[in-house]
């Protein structure tokens, strides 16, 4: 059997040791490198991750990221806003129409404002890392645990050093990001307490080499990163446990570039760090309010408006499509898509 | 501002560009403006191109088209996938569907299994093929059309100019460009009259009049790649019994013979290669490779594949023939016209050229293109055939490393890679990599974690 060694001592280490035990091969944890992140903040694809497993993923829920201090406050909900119509992307109706605030239309946004959670709602949780590494360990037994370890593949999944404090309980069913001189701190609330957390990293991408392959770092990403990371397992288990070949190392790497530049991106417009590639990416969404997709982007159309309406990104023009129903169709179909959006929380 | 559009050529690409922009850009183009089309009845149009793929529905969709008058006016019929008879040996065949065969976890299971028990028949996982070899139709399964694409564009023509575009007969024989910037400005008819506008789609087929004569943005050859240089086509009759939904590709000495069945008669055409076999032979065998009466003379059609450099240039986007040509094994170049009108309704600011979105849309439509491209030509490279020069040729032949680097990992993982931008995804590769005959020398360990009576309960 192939045997791979994960070195780390949390979520990113663990996860990677887990995917790789469900998916067949022969898995050894080194519990190196500083100390890991307590609390997870993480998406509905985490909680998808876990139950493949056969894992339930157990913490408070979590609808979305309130950012904070940017240009103004703004929601980043799970989920998505209203419906595509015709193939075409919910803002480009949202904007004909100047329908106001687009939370409106988030089902997720609403029921967080409301303090209410249920069923139907897309969410991840906050998860309490300790405790979702024990039901790991109970769920794979064979997972061992060594000092040091020769195997077939190394993953490197150390997390840099954060600095965290615990804050009394917090209602929110959500994590907060609030935006500090040199980078940002957050906010995540685990139930009895909040676990708050300051950062200031800016990781960069390690290609695989050989036989290692260096995972994206959690932090400062937040449920951002910690989706980066499953997307990195996820496409390594499909090709591995197995023979390390040049054809999958490139495909791998060229992958994870592209995925990585979108992430940076994605950051970047929170930053100010515009990039030549993001530049482009803000011209197509003020002329004509394109927000591409590309190959390899493990974000959506809506977790792009979200930030880009939050932070004041306004189009100029909306798909020609979008513009073909009559404008009373459309008033009533938003109107209804409200209705149905305050029935569902006020249900929850 | 673009106000005027001017769409040059009234083949099925020309039309389907008309329909939608009259239909889509009815309410956002700032008023007035026209919508243009000129033809020209000594040249005609490339008169063949019957196959489709399924999100042709949706491009019927938007334009508000009734199903049930769209195959009546067209004379289509439903296509659920390609059957691909002797491609990878004599005597054998395989089915490419439209859908899935369950994910690509089952696909390393029934890799295992195949190897367990020599099964070689993964078709039963997939519904569509089911219905192929039923040849009933059922709702809820994928689907696209066959039709004639003359009908098509006429049918479109129809719609187009209720909508307000305007059709020119005449031979466009110059055009004018503005002296700083290069923009086209005008085109100008033999008749002496000239046609101005601000935006103008190159439909003009092959010779790319605006995108290549006028502006000159050069070709990049894929022969090296894909070998197949000419096709000759030829209706026939249609034989009795009920007609086989789907399209049939016969794999021939030097290319292959395509089948597909209309509602009111059968298309048929030899695509070949010319290094490899005379036009005369390729005619003769089409012509002795029928299920009917022919109701025409043959017609020999010369091509190169590959595609523009740039497919939008300043003012000028080529859609259509005009911006390239795949052989139509995988029935894409309606598709790619098709993707060529919708993505430069998004990329279309109405005031006027960005280059962030000119640039996008090259990247994007070269991408499909070379996607595509990758997918045909496994066809002919990964096969057992060696029993004619042009088969030798194909399996020996250098391929892009895009493709290497595919196959290669599928053959020692199992594991088809799909880029997100992927029009072919991994059904599709599986289907034609394994009829191909590329078994791959491993399968994913996690499909051993099933017991030997638990994947013959899921295999059976
Ligand atoms: C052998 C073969 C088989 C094919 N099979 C399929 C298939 O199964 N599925 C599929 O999707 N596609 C298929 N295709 C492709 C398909 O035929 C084309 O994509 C489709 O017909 C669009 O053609 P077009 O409109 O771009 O060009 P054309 O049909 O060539 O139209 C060109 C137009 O430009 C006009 N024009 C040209 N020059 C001038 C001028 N100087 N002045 C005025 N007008 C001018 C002509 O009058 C004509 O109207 C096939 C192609 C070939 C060659």
């Amino acid at each position: 059997m192939t045997t791979i060694v994960v070195t780390g001592r949390g979520a990113a280490a663990w996860m990677a040791a887990a995917w790789f035990a469900h998916r067949g091969g022969g898995v050894t944890v080194v519990e190196d490198g500083p100390a890991a992140m307590t609390a997870l903040a993480t998406r509905s694809s985490f909680t998808d991750f876990n139950r493949a497993m056969g894992i339930e993923v157990v913490g408070t829920p979590r609808l979305g990221t309130l950012y904070s201090g940017w240009r103004r406050d703004y929601f980043h909900p799970l989920g998505s806003y209203g419906e595509d119509w015709d193939g075409v992307g919910f803002h480009h109706y949202w904007l004909r129409l100047q329908a106001g605030d687009p939370g409106r239309f988030s089902l997720e946004t609403q029921a967080a404002k409301a303090g209410r959670f249920g069923e139907g709602l897309t969410h991840g949780h906050h998860v309490d890392v300790v405790q979702w590494i024990a039901s790991v360990r109970c769920r794979f037994p064979d997972i061992e645990i060594a000092g040091h370890a020769q195997g077939d593949l190394h993953i490197d999944a150390r997390e840099p050093e954060v600095t965290t404090w615990t804050e009394g309980p917090d209602a929110a069913l959500y994590t907060t990001i609030t935006k500090q001189p040199d980078g940002w701190s957050w906010r995540a609330p685990m139930g009895d307490y909040t676990l708050c957390g300051q950062t200031t990293a800016r990781p960069t991408f390690t290609p695989w080499q050989g036989k290692t392959v260096t995972l994206p770092r959690l932090e400062p990403f937040g449920d951002l990163g910690l989706h980066l990371i499953q997307t990195a397992i996820e496409r390594l288990g499909e090709v591995m446990p197995g023979p390390i070949r040049p054809s999958i190392v490139d495909r791998y790497n060229a992958d994870m570039a592209e995925t990585w530049n979108a992430l940076s991106d994605f950051i970047g417009l929170r930053t100010g760090d515009i990039s030549d590639r993001l530049k482009s990416r803000l011209d197509m969404f003020a002329l004509a309010g394109h927000i591409p997709v590309p190959h390899h982007e493990i974000f959506t159309e809506a977790d792009w408006f979200a930030h880009l309406s939050g932070l004041g990104y306004i189009p100029r023009a909306w798909h020609p499509i979008a513009g073909l129903a009559s404008e009373t169709d459309l008033r009533l179909r938003l109107a209804r898509l409200r209705t149905r959006i305050d029935e569902q929380v006020a249900a929850l | 501002m673009i106000r005027n559009i001017v769409i040059v050529g009234g083949g099925t690409a020309g039309w389907m560009a008309a329909a939608m922009l009259s239909k889509s850009l009815a309410k956002s183009l700032a008023k007035p403006y026209t919508i243009t089309l000129v033809e020209s009845d000594d040249i005609g149009t490339v008169g063949v191109g019957e196959a489709t793929i399924p999100p042709i529905q949706l491009f019927n969709r938007i334009l508000g088209l009734d199903e049930a008058e769209f195959m009546r006016e067209t004379q289509a019929t439903y296509k659920l996938g390609i059957e691909f008879v002797d491609w990878r040996a004599r005597g054998h065949s395989y089915v490419h569907p439209f859908g899935s065969f369950g994910g690509q976890d089952v696909h390393h299971e029934w890799l295992r299994w195949s190897h367990l028990t020599r099964d070689e028949d993964f078709g039963r996982f997939n519904a569509e093929t089911l219905a192929m070899r039923a040849r009933r139709v059922t709702p809820g399964l994928n689907y696209a059309f066959q039709f004639d694409a003359g009908l098509y564009a006429a049918y479109l023509r129809r719609y187009a100019e209720a909508r307000g575009v305007v059709r020119i007969e005449g031979l466009i024989q110059s055009a004018d460009q503005h002296p700083d910037s290069g923009f086209i400005t005008a085109v100008r008819l033999k008749s002496g009259d000239s046609v101005p506008g601000d935006l103008f789609i190159d439909c003009s087929g092959f010779r790319g009049l605006l995108i290549q004569e006028v502006l000159k943005c050069g070709f990049v050859e894929w022969t090296q790649f894909l070998p197949c240089d000419r096709a000759v086509a030829v209706p026939c009759e249609s034989p009795s019994g009920p007609i086989t939904p789907y399209t049939r590709s016969t794999a021939r000495d030097a290319g292959w013979q395509w089948r597909i069945p209309l509602q009111h008669r059968v298309g048929n055409g030899h695509v070949f290669c010319s290094g490899f076999t005379s036009e005369t032979s390729a005619i003769d065998t089409l012509m002795t490779n029928l299920d009917g009466k022919p109701l025409k003379d043959p017609k020999v059609l010369r091509f190169v594949t590959g595609h523009r450099r740039k497919v939008w240039e300043k003012n000028v986007v080529a859609i259509g023939l005009a911006s390239g040509f795949l052989e139509p094994l995988e029935s894409t170049s309606i598709h790619l016209a098709q993707l060529g009108i919708t993505r430069l309704l998004t990329l279309l600011p109405g005031n006027g050229f960005v280059p962030a979105m000119i640039e996008r849309y090259n990247l994007e439509m070269l991408e499909d293109y070379e996607a595509t491209r990758d997918f045909l030509i496994a066809h002919y490279h990964v096969t057992d055939r060696d029993d004619t020069p042009f088969w030798r040729h194909c399996r020996n032949m250098t391929i892009p490393d895009s493709l290497l680097n595919r196959l290669d990992i599928f053959r020692h993982t199992g594991h088809v890679h799909i880029r997100g931008g992927d029009l072919f995804r991994d059904a599709s590769w599986f289907s034609v990599l394994v009829g191909q005959g590329l078994r791959p020398d491993r399968w994913h360990p996690a499909a051993d974690r099933l017991s030997e009576a638990e994947l013959r309960r899921r295999m059976a």
